[in-house]
């Protein structure tokens, strides 16, 4: 009786007890190595959230070029090329890959990337000087060709990643349709090199579906890539359903980057995993020079209201630390950029009380219109309470699609508009070189809202010529670096890391600069586009998130 | 049985129940407050436990919530390290009390608070901030919470023992109280029926005492006959009842001497009745049961012997001295009479002289016949009979009036005049007499007449003495409806102040000893108000004095 007494005494402190003693949330390991699948299944199928430049993206899932960017130190890596030789400034060869068939079967060679150079001469993109600069190709033999450019240019290799090899078919239907965005296939068809096909949807430069359809190419020069047979692009998707359709449910969404203040949730999530990782994105923030009696005309404004910005505090509360303090626009993950900017302080850091109350002076009554993605909002929430410390209010004008952003940005050249301030998330598009960022002072160009700087100009020229590689070339950033800080031409935030949600069944190893690199990624056997029973229930707890540091 | 005992006993008793009741109050207070002294350390002791907890353990574990808080929220790791500086003091303290506070319970789930704070600390270290973030407010609160909720139990418990013993000190307080009361109530109703009883037994005694006090002094004041029996009817055996006893002996004695003396202040007031009527023999010759009245009836005696012989000596004096003032009187009087007759007599003396010296002359000459002589003899003879008849008006002047008749002022005042004229034109003083309406009073005449004539020789004198220019005495007669007014008014300079009103007394004079006995204004005092009721003052006017006679025109007017 009394063990009795004694057992149910001590029971009824451990039940106490166990109640009381509060375990903390078990973190699983991204440990997908024992369920990856390395082959491609038949039906597996990821969906993949690409707010920003999705023409970009798509551009190089499905096309093949000479060269691909990457985050290399070049900024790209070999791709339908298989070496090169400078012969001089002025002159290069490149060495083909051979066996490679475009998605329709045809054969590339020489002749391929012959047709596609003399096409893209016709009408090329314009973003680069190398409508300027090349003058023309011409075949060694089959699988050598030779560049031969009017005048130096350092960014020759960086413009070879960007011009697409299109097959014959499509050639003869589109021919090589170069602009102000870079040119992409105009339609779903076999008609590239890339490890996708499009198979429905499209997205150039200006325009764009909100659904993209992506297949395998099965002539792929990679044999083995991609590891997943489809892939959904949605390119217009908000912020809200975007998180909603990656944290909360399964198999809407494998891929999105998410806002900074979602990590949390991102990591608790059931079914997606947190990876961050510093990227060469820069969030631009145009100042309107071309608006007629625009505010920001007045350059001592505009260094006012990046004086006004104070990025440690921006890092902090709303970058949660997912950034690094920039003094210009151009990221600081760029060498040259952080080379040409290591001795410059961000502006609104350790200003002064006397400072303050002389910015508010200046600032007080300014209201300025806003044009931002809905995905940039957060961003602009943190802003706009720094300015309405020195009076500045703030008008938006919101949307969820990039293309409405790239309207009011590219005809504002020539029909100012009234915005002031313009948000763009301009992604590594030109791969770890800092004309990513540069290309939007050069007054000739529709991406740029500086109505007039000649000496700026006159370096961007200069910069076209130095490899970046190059001592030259490192001291042209350094001036343009330092004009653009001087000027304010634009409004200065820290430089942003890639923040992805990523479906936990899926292996994704991003990129730094703007390419995604989905032929590599994989799926486990426990992805929803695969799996025939219910998710295992101890994949539903958090896992760890990733966060890769280069 | 209490009337048997004695006052100070009564009052001894009713001091030792006060002191009784007292004693008793005051050991059920005392009692009282040790108990709630005891009662309220018990709870200070347990809010003492109450507050240990919240000070050494609930404040210190909300601190150290808030400090790993801020660790989660701090910008960077400066600030991260700055705040870690306190964490791990207040954590290894904390340490310590949940180690003296015996409870394992408790003490695993702070162990457990403990690493799960430790480990948003590691994830803070590893950069997995989302993980520190989470656990900060997911397993870290709630792990927070439980054990707090744990301390806040304890607490609880010992707020409720807290609660009990003060609920308990309460109750014990109100039954204490009723104790109190009802001990109170007791005392007071033995207190009062006691002293009631008491108070009532010396009350009883007291206005029993009284009534035979107040007999005994009404039979003092005579307002009870002296033969009524006067006694204190008390029998208790107290200080009262003795005194009764004693004050009924008194009384007794008291009654008797009291009409020993009864008797003998009759038989003193008979004497002094027989004193009254002028038999200043009459002696009292009883004696009375008290010394005192004997002394008395002794000092009566003698100062009634003393007093006769003293009367007696008085009677002999006044009479030598009214003797000598009539005799100075008389002199005065005689004085003035001859001086007034010389005055009279001055001019036919001159007369009869020229008469005698022309017939001497005549003789001489021998040219002096018979007619002339006899002519000469006969007028000597006719200023002869006059001045005699002088002589026979100032004897008849002064002879005092047989009895009261009816007669004129203005007679009686020319009569004092002529006495006085001739003096007063002799000394050149201005004599006037106004006489509106004759007057006709009831009195003395002659005594009138002299008490007129005082003033104005008095009034003569002063103008002399005080040697007055233009001196002048104006006497004015008037008559009203009722009485009769005579001024006599001078130039003299009147009165002086501090004597004015001794004036009218006797012997009071300002004159040289051998011209003024001090008898004359006092004597027409007399004789205007004494004699003939009526009023005679005196008062100064600017140029001198006036002397105002008020008399009755009343036939026989009535005795003031």
């Amino acid at each position: 009786m009394i063990v009795k007494i004694l057992l149910y005494c001590a029971m009824s402190i451990l039940a106490v007890a166990n109640e009381d003693i509060i375990t903390p949330i078990h973190y699983i390991d991204d440990n997908l190595d024992t369920n990856l699948l390395h082959e491609r299944l038949q039906g597996s199928h990821i969906k993949v959230s690409i707010p920003s430049i999705p023409y970009h993206y798509v551009s190089k899932l499905i096309n093949g070029t000479l060269l691909r960017i990457a985050d290399t130190p070049q900024g790209w890596e070999y791709m339908m090329a298989t070496g090169h030789t400078k012969i001089d400034e002025l002159t290069y060869d490149l060495t083909l890959r051979q066996g490679v068939k475009f998605q329709d079967g045809t054969l590339f060679d020489a002749n391929s990337v012959i047709k596609n150079i003399n096409a893209f001469l016709k009408q090329p993109f314009t973003y680069t000087d190398i409508h300027h600069r090349l003058k023309n190709v011409e075949k060694i033999d089959a699988y050598h060709v030779r560049f031969h450019l009017w005048k130096p240019y350092g960014m020759f290799l960086n413009d070879l990643a960007a011009i697409n090899l299109y097959s014959n078919a499509y050639l003869d239907k589109f021919s090589w349709q170069g602009s102000a965005t870079g040119a992409n296939t105009q339609e779903a068809g076999r008609y590239g090199l890339g490890p996708y096909i499009l198979e429905e949807g499209y997205a150039v430069g200006r325009k764009q579906t909100p659904r993209i359809k992506l297949k395998a190419n099965p002539y792929y020069y990679e044999s083995t890539k991609p590891y997943i047979e489809n892939i959904t692009i949605y390119t217009q998707l908000t912020t809200d359903e975007a998180v909603k359709m990656i944290l909360i449910n399964e198999g809407l969404l494998d891929i999105s980057p998410i806002p900074f203040n979602k990590k949390t949730e991102a990591t608790l999530s059931r079914y997606a995993k947190l990876l961050t990782m510093p990227s060469k994105n820069n969030i631009m923030i145009y100042f309107n020079l071309m608006k007629h009696k625009g505010i920001l005309k007045n350059k001592e404004i505009r260094i006012a209201l990046n004086k006004a910005i104070n990025q440690p505090r921006l890092l902090n509360f709303i970058y949660k630390n997912e950034g690094h303090l920039a003094p210009t626009e151009s990221s600081i993950n760029y060498l040259s950029i952080r080379n040409a900017t290591e001795k410059l302080p961000t502006y609104g850091e350790n200003i002064s009380d006397t400072e303050a109350q002389y910015l508010k002076s200046i600032l007080s009554g300014l209201e300025l219109n806003v044009v931002t993605q809905d995905r940039f909002l957060f961003l602009w929430k943190g802003i706009e309470y720094q300015l309405n410390q020195f009076g500045v209010h703030i008008n938006y004008s919101i949307t969820t699609s990039e293309k409405d952003i790239y309207e009011l940005l590219l005809t504002n050249r020539k029909n100012p508009k009234d915005w002031d301030m313009l948000t763009w998330g301009n992604d590594d598009w030109y791969g770890n070189h800092p004309w990513t960022t540069f290309f939007a002072y050069r007054t000739s160009s529709e991406w740029s809202s500086i109505d007039q700087d000649n000496i700026l100009q006159k370096y961007i020229e200069e910069f076209f010529a130095y490899p970046s590689d190059s001592v030259a070339f490192q001291e042209i950033v350094n001036k343009i670096v330092q004009r653009t800080y001087e000027n304010a031409y634009m409004l200065f935030l820290p430089s942003p890391n890639l923040v992805l949600a990523i479906n936990k069944e899926v292996f994704y190893a991003p990129s730094a600069v703007a390419i995604m690199p989905l032929w590599e990624a994989k799926i486990s056997k426990n992805h929803w586009s695969i799996r025939q029973d219910s998710y295992p229930k101890e994949r539903l707890s958090p896992m760890k998130p990733i966060k890769v540091i280069k | 049985m209490i009337q048997y005992l004695r006052i100070r006993y009564k009052f001894f008793m009713m001091a030792a129940l006060g002191v009784i009741a007292i004693v008793l109050m005051s050991l059920l207070a005392q009692n009282i407050s040790k108990d709630g002294f005891k009662r309220l350390q018990d709870v200070f002791d347990d809010s003492k436990k109450v507050q240990h907890i919240q000070r050494d353990f609930i404040a210190p574990l909300f601190n150290l919530r808030e400090i790993t808080l801020a660790l989660v929220t701090a910008p960077n790791n400066d600030y991260r390290r700055e705040i870690k500086k306190d964490l791990i003091p207040l954590m290894q303290k904390l340490d310590a009390s949940f180690s003296f506070l015996n409870d394992s319970e408790i003490n695993l789930i702070w162990q457990n608070y403990k690493k799960l704070i430790l480990l948003t600390d590691e994830y803070m270290q590893l950069g997995f901030e989302e993980g520190a973030f989470t656990n900060v407010n997911n397993s870290e609160r709630k792990q927070f919470y439980i054990l707090v909720s744990k301390l806040e139990q304890i607490q609880e418990v010992q707020l409720s023992n807290s609660s009990s013993t003060f609920k308990k000190a309460e109750n014990n307080f109100y039954d204490k109280e009723q104790l109190i009361i009802a001990g109170a109530i007791l005392v007071v109703c033995l207190t009062l029926i006691f002293g009631f009883l008491i108070a009532r037994n010396i009350v009883f005694s007291i206005e029993n005492v009284q009534t035979g006090l107040d007999q005994f002094f009404n039979l003092l004041g005579r307002k009870i006959d002296k033969d009524e029996k006067i006694s204190i009817s008390l029998k208790s055996r107290d200080e009262f009842g003795e005194m009764a006893k004693k004050i009924n002996t008194n009384v007794e004695i008291l009654r008797n001497n009291l009409k020993k003396d009864l008797h003998i202040i009759e038989s003193a007031t008979n004497v002094l009745d027989e004193i009254k009527k002028g038999n200043l023999s009459s002696r009292l010759k009883e004696l009375a049961s008290s010394d005192e009245l004997n002394r008395l009836q002794h000092v009566m005696n003698e100062m009634l012997d003393n007093l006769n012989e003293r009367i007696m000596l008085e009677i002999n004096e006044r009479t030598k001295q009214e003797q000598l003032l009539i005799q100075q009187s008389k002199l005065a009087s005689m004085g003035n009479m001859i001086g007034n007759i010389a005055h009279q007599w001055r001019q036919p003396l001159s007369e009869v002289n020229a008469i005698l010296m022309s017939i001497q002359a005549q003789k001489e000459n021998n040219d002096l016949d018979d007619e002339t002589f006899f002519k000469g003899f006969e007028e000597c003879d006719t200023i002869l009979a006059h001045m005699s008849n002088t002589i026979s008006d100032f004897q008849n002047f002064f002879k005092p009036s047989k009895s009261k008749c009816k007669f004129s002022l203005q007679e009686a005042c020319k009569s004092a005049s002529f006495i006085i004229e001739s003096s007063l034109k002799y000394n050149q003083i201005h004599y006037e007499m106004n006489f509106v309406q004759n007057s006709e009073v009831f009195g003395y005449p002659r005594e009138f007449s002299q008490a007129i004539l005082n003033i104005l020789s008095n009034a003569k004198d002063i103008l002399l003495e005080r040697k007055i220019k233009n001196p002048y005495i104006k006497l004015t007669l008037l008559q009203g409806e009722k009485y009769a007014l005579i001024k006599i008014q001078d130039n003299g300079g009147g009165i002086q102040g501090e004597i004015i009103d001794s004036i009218f007394e006797p012997y009071f004079t300002t004159k040289h000893a051998s011209r003024g006995t001090g008898i004359g204004l006092y004597m027409s005092k007399i004789i205007i108000e004494a004699n003939m009721q009526g009023y005679l003052n005196a008062k100064n006017t600017e140029e001198g004095a006036l002397f105002i006679i008020k008399l009755s025109l009343e036939k026989e007017p009535d005795k003031k």
